[in-house]
């Protein structure tokens, strides 16, 4: 399988409050298709990791490169379309727009592209929460939803410009046991289907049925 | 949702906060409504006393002024002072005065060859008293020219009863003053006496009755044939106190005043000299309305400022998960900008049109009646421009609101928000 992203000898410090090197000379390379976790105790540096590679968080040295193309070197802006592109997002609190419908929240990534027409985005938004058996609430306030529910239109949202990685940020931390191993499935299904996730995890359980499994400590990837 | 995803959003953020965004439009328009109300009425009142003052004072007016001056003395000329002699007189009475203007057709027909000057009028006025049965009132008697003086003053314009040009088909008329004959009780066609500081008495009859507006004039003076008041005065025909001027740009009659008194030697007013404290009290007005419309469209602006700084808090988290989607900082401005310029826009144009409707409501409430001025309703004036300018005001001040709070917006660390 190709090499879909690439990161070289990443250092990053914090210097507030006082002086931490928090991530120390991590290499990594992800095939397509792979479904990575990346697991540790709190503070030891996954969650920044995960930003470092989403092109989020630009205070680091080394360099990454995804799909080809060297992000280290764009600037806000560039960085701003490439992630439209090529990265999907999902949190663990979800964060839908409430204020808008299901659907509207799934198109909004697609509208900001503005590769395809509105009614071809608006079918694709409707495809992809129907794969997340989600279209009966293409209509409702995204507020309206439950948290395992949001969950799944945050994963159509994510996959709506059919990027190289989704990123997920601890995406079952705030669901119970059922919602979780729904979402798992989701992402194996996804994986089988050539889709590339990097997942930042506590759960042992859904570290251990990942392609995977990344372990951080200290700041550095544990052989 | 359609073409352009920014302005949807926005759309979308105005219409789910309804209460906050009509708030947000109210402000704007109260303070287009009451800044289009208040300089429309307070330039309606400088419009009517300009107008006032217009046509009941000359651009020019000549006249001899009482000399005040009595350090020279006769006595002086006759003993001759010098090394030898002083002569000091002690307590001077004034010498014979003339308030008239020695020859004074030869002044006017000096002044008509100005090419700057439309008309001139030879004025004799009077302190007289006015006599309608037992009630009696002192007050000013011009006798004019009336052909002459209709060109000086807008004196037709300003009659409520009868016509200024009957004065030339009967000797005796009389124009009064509106003030002066309702405090008299006279009405048109009655006779009125006249007795003048010497005891002589005239009868005129009364063919029209004038308002300027101002109540220093309407109820103090009254208009007649000149050669009426060369006769209640026993004096010669070419006997003239004032020479009224029109010219043809008022702002030249400052210049031609000054000119006109060196060249005859005699005092010489030009309008805006004559009216100072009027002017004075324009200029006052004018800086107090500007200074009150606009803190009220900048106090408008500072709750759109609250309002967008407000919204902005609430939406971080939104505004992070855009951001880590792709919008950069230059559409989550225009998000944010559009909507104050959204509110900007409706409370304008629901500004100007309540603005209107005040507006016009005011003008047509009855003034109270006063000595000061009369007026039937509240002047107003409707005038595009103080229109124009509260939209563009109204416009700027709310995007200038928006401005910092959205530029904040975009400026905003996702990263700082997600990771939290």
């Amino acid at each position: 399988m190709p090499e879909i992203l690439k990161a070289d000898s990443i250092n990053k410090f914090f210097h507030e409050p006082s002086d931490f090197h928090v991530l120390k000379n991590i290499s990594l390379s992800i095939h397509k298709g792979e479904f990575v976790s990346i697991v540790g105790k709190s503070g030891s540096g996954k969650s920044t990791l995960m930003y470092v590679l989403a092109t989020l968080d630009t205070d680091y040295t080394g360099s990454i490169i995804i799909n080809n193309n060297n992000v280290t070197d764009l600037n806000q802006n560039e960085l701003a379309s490439f992630r439209n592109k090529h990265i999907g997002f999902i949190f663990q609190s979800h964060y839908l727009l409430p204020e808008f419908t299901v659907l509207e929240n799934v198109m909004i990534p697609a509208l900001k592209l503005n590769k395809k027409k509105i009614i071809d985005i608006e079918k694709d938004a409707r495809e992809k929460l129907r794969q997340m058996e989600m279209e009966s609430f293409a209509k409702h306030l995204a507020s309206k939803l439950s948290g395992g529910q949001q969950q799944r239109v945050a994963i159509a949202r994510a996959m709506i410009n059919d990027p190289d990685i989704i990123m997920a940020d601890e995406p079952t931390g705030n669901l119970d046991s059922e919602n979780s191993s729904i979402i798992l499935n989701i992402f194996r299904s996804l994986t089988i289907k050539g889709n590339t996730i990097i997942a930042i995890t506590h759960d042992e359980d859904f570290a251990g049925k990942s392609d995977r499994k990344i372990v951080m400590v200290d700041g550095a990837i544990q052989a | 949702m359609n073409g352009n995803v920014n302005l949807s959003i926005a759309r979308v953020h105005l219409l789910s906060r309804k209460k906050q965004t009509i708030i947000a439009i109210l402000g704007v328009t109260f303070g287009v409504s009451m800044f289009i109300l208040m300089v429309s009425f307070m330039q309606g009142t400088n419009e009517f006393l300009q107008d006032a003052m217009l046509s009941s004072t000359p651009d020019i007016h000549i006249f001899s002024e009482i000399k005040k001056d009595y350090s020279a003395s006769i006595a002086n000329e006759y003993f001759k002072s010098d090394n030898d002699r002083l002569v000091i007189v002690h307590h001077q009475k004034p010498a014979n005065l003339r308030k008239d203007l020695k020859n004074s057709n030869a002044i006017i027909y000096d002044i008509k060859k100005n090419k700057n000057v439309i008309a001139v009028s030879p004025v004799l006025s009077a302190q007289v008293f006015f006599n309608y049965g037992p009630a009696q009132l002192n007050g000013i008697i011009d006798g004019v020219d009336i052909q002459e003086e209709i060109q000086v003053l807008n004196i037709a314009g300003k009659m409520v009863e009868g016509n200024a040009g009957n004065l030339t088909k009967s000797q005796d008329g009389i124009l009064l003053g509106e003030g002066l004959a309702e405090n008299l009780n006279i009405h048109m066609g009655d006779m009125v006496s006249i007795i003048t500081s010497a005891g002589l008495m005239m009868r005129f009859h009364v063919v029209g009755i004038f308002q300027f507006g101002l109540g220093a004039v309407d109820n103090t003076k009254a208009i007649v044939n000149i050669a009426s008041v060369q006769r209640l005065l026993g004096k010669g025909v070419d006997y003239v106190t004032d020479i009224h001027v029109k010219v043809t740009d008022i702002a030249n009659s400052k210049q031609l005043a000054v000119l006109f008194a060196n060249k005859y030697n005699y005092s010489a007013d030009d309008w805006a000299t004559a009216n100072a404290s009027i002017l004075a009290t324009v200029v006052a007005r004018n800086v107090m309305t500007y200074v009150v419309s606009i803190a009220l469209l900048v106090v408008a602006g500072f709750g759109i400022y609250n309002i967008m700084n407000m919204t902005i808090m609430n939406k971080l988290k939104d505004i992070a998960i855009l951001k880590a989607q792709g919008f950069n900082g230059r559409d989550i401005n225009i998000i944010f900008l559009s909507q104050s310029v959204v509110i900007g826009l409706i409370g304008a144009v629901v500004g100007i049109i309540l603005g209107f409707i005040f507006s016009y409501i005011i003008s047509r409430v009855p003034f109270p009646k006063s000595d000061i001025v009369s007026l039937k309703y509240f002047p107003i004036i409707f005038e595009k421009k103080y229109y124009v300018f509260a939209v563009v005001f109204g416009i700027t001040t709310t995007f200038i609101a928006g401005f910092m709070p959205s530029r904040r917006a975009s400026k905003s660390d996702p990263l700082a928000i997600l990771r939290n």
